[in-house]
């Protein structure tokens, strides 16, 4: 390429040309900052390419060792590259040690400077761990997961630095979870588990270049025992966070348990499992002096300074906040899905529970670049000795026949463990550590870059929650079915919808069936994601495209309603059509009153006037009042859906149709001699029968109306949960659980946010399933059960609809617990009030208990 | 002219963040003698910028994708000024900036209809700019391509305007893109001048 052309070329915006006048062919900048614009994107790489790896250390150390020391520039520039680095990509940590001490054994007073610069960030970090000003950005991890990070980093130099000034570090950490473990003997103490699986996790580390020093094992060994006197494991258990509601399929594992004995077992046997699992750099090391330390002591703060940011519950970072509650490890992919063979590797072993804790580390800390994770997590195992994990993109069939082959061959899937916790943080209880969409579309990239391996293991993911949806937490089923409409949406909608016939064959008339309900809602979402139709249409299989109409309620009900509006006279169901105004059918003596109705909200707000409408009503009244039921109602109900009808063209039409009426509205209702709860149902019954195809733009429309303080929340939930011949809308239907958890979310934002409306959708819920356990006639001391016989459709029916509106309960509480924690009585009594059968009373005390501990 | 923070180099993280201004704003900025301003009010601001939506693509549907970044507040879909239509952008309003950025880092180059669409921070939205402001009414953008794209209305140059153009394969010439000035009338002598001007001259291997 000719050099002058290519600043032109090398233009990033397609077919844009900047005409600006011409300027410098290249900027000048100062060689240093040249030099750091070359060397510090080859710092944030190292390591990914393995066979560049000695060279790239060598070059990058000589070029280190001379430029330090000539400009702060420079200086400045690399201890932030070689930070960043550490903190947000901890996989290459081991790479940085190995570049620092090979620069260390040539300009030792480089190698200083850098050990002094992250040991006075281990000092900013923990004094900030107290700090209430602290001003948290949306890639924040935490103060104590950064403590934990440049442990790790310290430890790695440990060739290089004083042994025993490093395991110094270690046993003041220890003391200080000890201390915050024991402040309070019966409740578990987040931050003390926090710190002790961080600090524990670190200490391997320490050998990465130390293996041969039989000093620091001695010293390590001590400091381990005297640990695991010292630190008693405390036991807790809290149902309301719990993935599945019962029978879960595999067994939980907690971190605070897990992580000594997996660290003990990676310790003995000579540090066998250290050598399997930790590259070799040992040919490009060099001698160190080892007797580097640290400038003062490390001063951490009291257990005193500590005890009220222990709950760890004060937003300081996204992966501190995860200790909060016990933390778990979360799982997909089971060994007896496939085969009898795991292809994650175990989290009850010290490398399973650390490729966790970098994974989750990565995700969070970058989370400002997901295209950058969504290189980085798959590709972890060069990072690692080869051979741990199988050849990516292996397929199950593959390993399958390696595995028989030859069955001490490695069965880890790279990409099976990275997507496992990406999961594991998408359904992550009880909150959430960034919005869905970061970990959606993190998914969507990872399976963009290399989708023949990797829709595979989605596929797997996809079938193994549809497999348990049965048990998932409520919550967790709509985030399940948020993830696999996106998913799908990018990838052209195409799923083998014939592996789930059977469960359609057998269920598709209920009402309850999880799974039913969960098909039924995914065909609908994906609708509402594409303006082709035919896309989703043509994914499905015969069985399945009936679930392409998306009526709310079905047209016989639809008929009932409109029919109810009137007495002595027949409407015409033919001419009830999605998307239309049903009232100014010709088949109504009065359409074109409504047809009024409808030019007068097409005015301009200023031309109006209410009392135009008055008319027109009293028009209606007059001549048509012998027909019609109820005046009012059939009033409120045209004037909804004439609004309706008019914003049909989009959201933002309704909202200005809703918004320019709304003194008209407020002015005619507030004359009608109606109660308002009643009202306000009809507002709500209006909009949401005229959007029966598309119930989406229904519940969104009543969000308006909410806005525009035309109805209440209460309302709306009251809706919601109503119940008609034993079907319940509120429980299944993915647009109105969703409304009830927006409409809940934004009551619990506000800063006026009264516990009534908490109280209330609880009060419903327990009513619903107290009476659905009375139908099903369970005894009171016996749990209801979900019959396995599938012909019994009523018992299995109302089964699901106890455990559906128990889900929601749980789902509701455990959300919105500082809510209702302070209603603990009142949400008693009503238990007490309403609830007669003793085992679905125990469940939900139960979890009212728990609510203090969220 | 320089634009501050936004033309430092950084080495605070370890890759670069996708919350940033495009290079279009960035080169529109430099243009501009507000250019500062606006980046940094863009930075503060709630709203976003969404481009390459297909014609069809509803607001019902961008609300579903959204609204997994943030709570939407509005959405204004951008139209010809002419047809009042869509013509392929938005602006979708959040509640607070960092839903807005939230949604620039996670939701950028998606798929929605099958597009890939572009995000991008906005100062803000002012009456006016839901409007397309190419010489037909939709967006400028589409007047400069020349590849037909049915989800984005097809040619949007017509076909008469295209004749002379198409058919000559003259790679990377400066010619043909500034062939057609929308809304402009072309004059035959200068239509004419085009297919004068360009011979088959392609000879393999030259």
């Amino acid at each position: 390429m000719v050099g002058g052309k290519r600043t032109r070329n090398f233009d990033d915006d397609d077919g844009y040309r900047d005409f600006r006048p011409r300027m410098p062919k290249r900027q000048r900048v100062p060689p240093v900052v040249q030099l750091c614009k070359e060397m510090m994107p080859d710092i944030r790489t190292l390591g990914e390419t393995v066979k560049a790896f000695e060279e790239d250390i060598k070059f990058l150390s000589e070029a280190i060792a001379n430029e330090f020391g000539n400009e702060e520039y420079f200086r400045n520039a690399l201890l932030s590259t070689l930070y960043a680095v550490v903190v947000e990509q901890p996989h290459k940590q081991p790479a940085i040690a190995l570049l620092t001490m090979v620069v260390n054994s040539m300009n030792p007073v480089a190698g200083k400077s850098v050990l002094n610069h992250f040991f006075g960030k281990l000092q900013e970090w923990c004094d900030i761990s107290i700090d209430e000003s602290f001003q948290v950005t949306s890639s924040e991890t935490g103060p104590w997961n950064k403590v934990k990070l440049l442990l790790r980093f310290l430890s790695l130099l440990s060739p290089m630095v004083e042994e025993d000034e490093l395991l110094l570090l270690y046993k003041k950490l220890f003391e200080l979870s000890v201390g915050l473990n024991n402040l309070n003997p019966e409740k578990r103490n987040p931050l003390s588990e926090a710190i002790y699986s961080n600090t524990l996790l670190n200490i391997p580390y320490l050998f990465f270049f130390s293996k041969e020093n039989e000093r620091l094992r001695g010293k390590v060994a001590d400091l381990v025992s005297e640990v695991e006197s010292t630190y008693l494991v405390k036991n807790t258990d809290l149902s309301l966070i719990r993935e599945y509601n019962k029978n879960p399929p595999y067994e939980s594992v907690q971190w605070v348990k897990a992580v000594l004995p997996n660290v003990k077992r990676v310790l003995a046997n000579d540090m066998q499992q250290i050598s399997e699992l930790f590259p070799d750099y040992t040919t490009m090391m060099k001698d160190q002096p080892g007797d580097q330390g640290f400038n003062d002591p490390l001063n951490l703060p009291t257990i005193e300074q500590l005890e009220p940011f222990s709950g760890l519950d004060r937003g300081l970072g996204s992966i501190d906040g995860m200790w909060k509650v016990p933390r778990y490890s979360f799982r997909v992919y089971l060994a007896n899905e496939v085969g009898e063979f795991e292809t994650v590797v175990p989290f009850t072993t010290y490398a399973g529970m650390l490729f966790e804790d970098l994974i989750i580390d990565i995700i969070e800390s970058m989370e400002f670049n997901r295209k950058e994770v969504a290189k980085q997590v798959v590709t972890l195992d060069l990072f690692f000795k080869p051979g741990i994990f199988a050849e990516p993109g292996q397929s199950i069939a593959q390993l399958i026949a390696l595995h028989e082959e030859n069955p001490i061959i490695t069965t880890y899937k790279i990409e099976d463990l990275a997507i496992e916790k990406i999961l594991s943080m998408i359904f992550k209880l009880p909150n959430v550590s960034h919005p869905f969409a970061y970990f959606y579309t993190l998914l969507v990239e990872i399976c963009q870059n290399s989708p023949k391996a990797i829709a595979p293991v989605f596929g797997r993911a996809f079938r193994y929650f549809f497999n348990n949806l049965d048990e998932l937490d409520l919550e967790l089923k709509l985030r399940y079915l948020d993830w696999f409409s996106i998913q799908m949406s990018n990838f052209s909608f195409s799923w083998k919808w014939n592996e789930w016939e059977d469960e359609s064959i057998k269920f598709s008339k209920t009402f309850y069936s999880p799974k039913v309900t969960f098909m039924r809602n995914l065909i609908r979402k994906e609708l509402r994601l594409t303006s082709s139709k035919s896309d989703v249409e043509d994914s499905l299989t015969e069985e399945f495209k009936p679930y392409t109409d998306s009526s709310f309620v079905p047209k016989s009900d639809l008929i009932n309603y409109y029919q109810s509006f009137f007495k002595d006279f027949e409407i015409d169901i033919d001419l009830l059509k999605d998307n239309d105004l049903f009232f100014i059918q010709p088949c109504f003596p009065f359409n074109e009153t409504v047809q009024n109705v409808i030019n007068y909200f097409h005015k301009q707000p200023l031309e109006r006037s209410s009392s135009e409408l008055m008319t027109i009503f009293e028009e209606l009244q007059n001549n048509h009042g012998n027909i019609i039921h109820d005046i009012n109602r059939l009033v409120v109900t045209i004037l909804m859906q004439s609004l309706a009808f008019s914003g049909n063209r989009s959201l933002s039409h309704a909202n200005k149709y809703i918004g320019d009426s709304r003194n008209d509205l407020l002015d005619i209702m507030g004359k009608m001699e109606v109660d308002q709860e009643l009202k306000e149902r009809w507002i709500i019954e209006a909009v949401i029968r005229y959007w029966n195809s598309n119930s989406q733009n229904g519940y969104l429309i009543l969000d308006t109306c909410k806005n525009f303080e035309l109805i209440s929340a209460k309302s709306i939930l009251n809706f919601s949960f109503l119940e008609d011949n034993d079907r319940n809308w509120g429980l299944v239907d993915a647009t109105s659980v969703e409304s009830t958890f927006r409409t809940l979310t934004e009551l619990s934002l506000r800063r006026d946010a009264s516990v009534e409306t908490f109280l209330y959708v609880f009060e419903r819920l327990v009513e619903i399933a107290s009476e659905t356990v009375e139908k099903l006639g369970v005894a009171s001391d016996v749990a209801v059960v979900v019959p396995k016989d599938s012909t019994a459709i009523r018992e299995l029916e109302l089964s699901w609809k106890y455990e559906s509106c128990l889900g929601f309960i749980k789902s509701i509480l455990r959300k919105y617990a500082d809510e209702y924690t302070p209603g603990l009585e009142q949400l008693n009594s009503i238990l007490d009030g309403k609830v007669a059968h003793e085992r679905t009373r125990q469940t939900i005390q139960n979890w009212l208990r728990e609510l203090k501990e969220l | 002219m320089s634009l501050a923070e936004f033309d430092e180099t950084h080495y605070e993280h370890s890759t670069n963040r996708l919350d940033v201004p495009s290079n279009y704003l960035m080169k529109k900025a430099r243009r501009n003698p507000n250019g500062l301003d606006e980046l940094r009010k863009s930075m503060k601001s709630s709203t976003i910028y969404v481009g390459n939506l297909s014609f069809y693509t509803s607001e019902e549907q961008i609300y579903e994708l959204f609204s997994k970044s943030g709570a939407i507040k509005r959405i204004i879909m951008g139209l010809d000024r002419f047809k009042f239509t869509p013509c392929g952008f938005c602006f979708v309003i959040y509640n607070t900036p960092e839903e807005a950025l939230n949604a620039v880092k996670y939701l950028s180059d998606m798929k929605l209809d099958d597009r890939n669409i572009s995000l991008d921070l906005d100062p803000g939205f002012e009456d006016g700019r839901q409007f397309g402001r190419g010489k037909s009414g939709g967006q400028v953008s589409d007047e400069l391509k020349f590849e037909y794209d049915a989800s984005r209305g097809g040619f949007t140059v017509p076909l008469v305007d295209r004749i002379g153009v198409n058919h000559t394969h003259n790679f990377g010439a400066r010619r043909v893109r500034d062939t057609y000035i929308p809304g402009q009338d072309h004059d035959e002598e200068n239509e004419e001048e085009v297919e004068e001007d360009e011979p088959d001259n392609y000879v393999p291997g030259e």
